[in-house]
């Protein structure tokens, strides 16, 4: 197989081109916010709204009749905004522990999706699988818009509000002695992972989100030893993963979703390996 | 001292005269928290002239904490007054820079000292905007104030504890105030880095910097201008050798000090607050 093969010959059919073009927007994304995951560790958040917003996607499916781009994103982005703020508001004031309530909200709302979907046995077949593992042949220049869309307003906010998100992700006292709004900016955040979630949904499906999120983010912090360091190699991690997945899936015969999470995995034990050898080697004689 | 543009002498010239003789925090009747619960203060009134660095001691739920909440408006007080010299602040509490207990501090996060820093200065720069050279000016003054230039690029949990608690103290410093409250600095740090914090207070005495300091350390209380003894409210305030008397402490620690008094000494035994 020559280089041609390989890069270009891929290209040339649509569904790879926008296959890529999305995998790229979404790896910039949820490299850039998924390092605020990290940091503020909250992956099991991040996993629990991915899963969250299956009612929504369900109710778009069966009232479109099939995979509408501009209703499954909406169902998603309406259940994946009520289950932030409604997560979001159960662990205010420390009513009740954060991981208690996330796990209760969590799984109700995948039940409720999956209950929803099973009422019809067509979508409960097939397409169930795509919402939960991604199918890049359904990637619509539709699809692409509303990714882009969101992929500006995400990254936009978060470069704007960064020395106010870094604040208040680092330290809270400090935030509340400034009069910051914490709780609001608290919200903004979780808002913005259910927007990335919702706008990845094709490309990896609601069960392999997470590792978009947090392995490109975990992987920068080894590297990086400040926040916007952090979330540039880990946005540019994010989108090599899913160029690099989208050719192995290709050529393997593979699932996209599977093939990007499991490209980004084997770059992060790449890097945590070197950086454990180079504190060994720093280390020994001490 | 050298003037800062928040400074009111700065701001007002016709006022010059009033700034330099108000104190540079006046407290009067003070009450916080709910009543006859640990932790509230009641009627507290004190006077901190410029460039004075108070101690404040009291047994663990005397209202220490709480007492700098109200002063930073964290906690509203029912009652009282506080100013700043010589102005009311009710409303503004932008020129008091608290510096809490920092056990919630996640050491490995990817900021720099000089990130930390910079954090102090977010309501300066203002929503929407990134720091201009006058923030990283103040950011490098008050590094240089507290020594810890040299170190402004390493990662924050490179540091000792000494020099956590210094960075936490510059963060404060470039809030552009001159009236710090440091809750418990001394609490986990060992010896050596008491010493250090404590050469640091001595620098920033130099720079005419007002500081209030709550601390279990009475050993440590006793080497600054003032110390006030706080029971929920103000047990006594003066000079360390006319406050430290053994009244004052049994009132204050009742049987968890046996205080001994002999002669002009005073001699405090097993000081027991776990």
């Amino acid at each position: 197989m020559d280089l041609y093969e390989f890069f270009i010959q891929p290209m040339t059919y649509t569904f790879m081109r926008h296959a890529m073009i999305a995998a790229v927007l979404v790896g910039i994304t949820s490299g850039v916010i998924g390092s605020f995951v990290v940091v503020r560790g909250m992956s099991f958040f991040g996993d629990a709204l991915a899963h969250s917003i299956l009612p929504g996607v369900a109710v778009a499916y069966i009232v479109t009749g099939g995979a509408a781009s501009g209703a499954l994103f909406l169902g998603g982005l309406i259940a994946g905004i009520g289950s932030a703020l409604g997560i979001g508001w159960l662990t205010r004031g420390d009513r009740l522990k954060e991981d208690t309530a996330i796990g209760i909200v969590f799984v109700a709302m995948f039940a409720l999706g999956i209950a929803i979907i099973s009422s019809d046995s067509r979508a409960y077949g097939r397409d169930l699988v795509h919402i939960l593992f991604g199918n890049i042949l359904g990637i619509a220049s539709v699809d692409i818009q509303i990714m882009l869309a969101c992929s500006v307003v995400v990254v936009g906010l978060i470069l704007v509000l960064y020395k106010e998100l870094l604040l208040i992700s680092f330290d809270q006292s400090l935030a509340r002695s400034l009069r910051l709004p914490s709780e609001a900016l608290r919200l903004l955040l979780l808002v913005l992972i259910a927007v990335t979630i919702v706008a990845s949904l094709r490309i990896v499906g609601i069960a392999l989100m997470l590792a978009m999120l947090i392995t490109p983010a975990a992987t920068a912090r080894l590297l990086a030893n400040r926040m916007h360091y952090m979330m540039l190699i880990s946005a540019t991690l994010g989108a090599l993963g899913g160029v690099v997945g989208i050719y192995l899936s290709y050529h393997l015969g593979i699932a996209t979703g599977p093939a990007i999470v499991l490209t980004i995995t084997a770059a992060f034990a790449l890097v945590f390996a070197a950086t454990q050898l180079r504190h060994y080697l720093t280390h020994r004689h001490d | 001292m050298a003037l800062r543009v928040s400074d009111p002498l700065y701001l007002q010239p016709d006022h010059q005269l009033d700034a330099e003789t108000c104190p540079a925090l006046a407290v009067h009747g003070i009450t916080a928290g709910y009543p006859g619960q640990r932790r509230a203060i009641e009627n507290v009134s004190f006077d901190v002239q410029r460039g004075q660095h108070i101690a404040i001691i009291g047994p663990n739920g005397a209202g220490k904490s709480t007492l700098f909440k109200a002063l930073v408006g964290l906690i509203p007080h029912s009652t009282g007054e506080i100013s700043l010299h010589g102005e009311n602040c009710r409303t503004s509490h932008r020129m008091l820079a608290y510096v809490p207990q920092h056990e919630a501090i996640d050491w490995s996060f990817p900021v720099t000292v000089e990130d930390v820093v910079m954090m102090g200065r977010a309501r300066k720069i203002g929503w929407l905007r990134w720091p201009r050279s006058s923030d990283r000016q103040a950011v490098d003054a008050a590094l240089d104030q507290v020594g810890m230039g040299p170190f402004r690029h390493r990662q924050i949990g490179e540091l000792s504890g000494g020099q956590k608690r210094r960075v936490f103290i510059a963060r404060a410093l470039a809030q552009d105030t001159d009236v710090l409250l440091l809750d418990e600095p001394f609490s986990g740090v060992d010896v050596a880095a008491e010493q250090e914090i404590m050469e640091t207070l001595d620098a920033l005495k130099q720079a005419g910097i007002t500081i209030l300091l709550a601390t279990h350390d009475l050993n440590a209380a006793s080497r600054f201008d003032r110390v006030l003894i706080l029971k929920n409210g103000v047990i006594a305030y003066g000079e360390p050798q006319d406050v430290f008397t053994p009244d004052n402490l049994r009132q204050a620690y009742g049987d968890r000090v046996s205080v001994v008094g002999s002669g002009s000494q005073t001699i405090i035994v097993n000081d027991s607050h776990s």
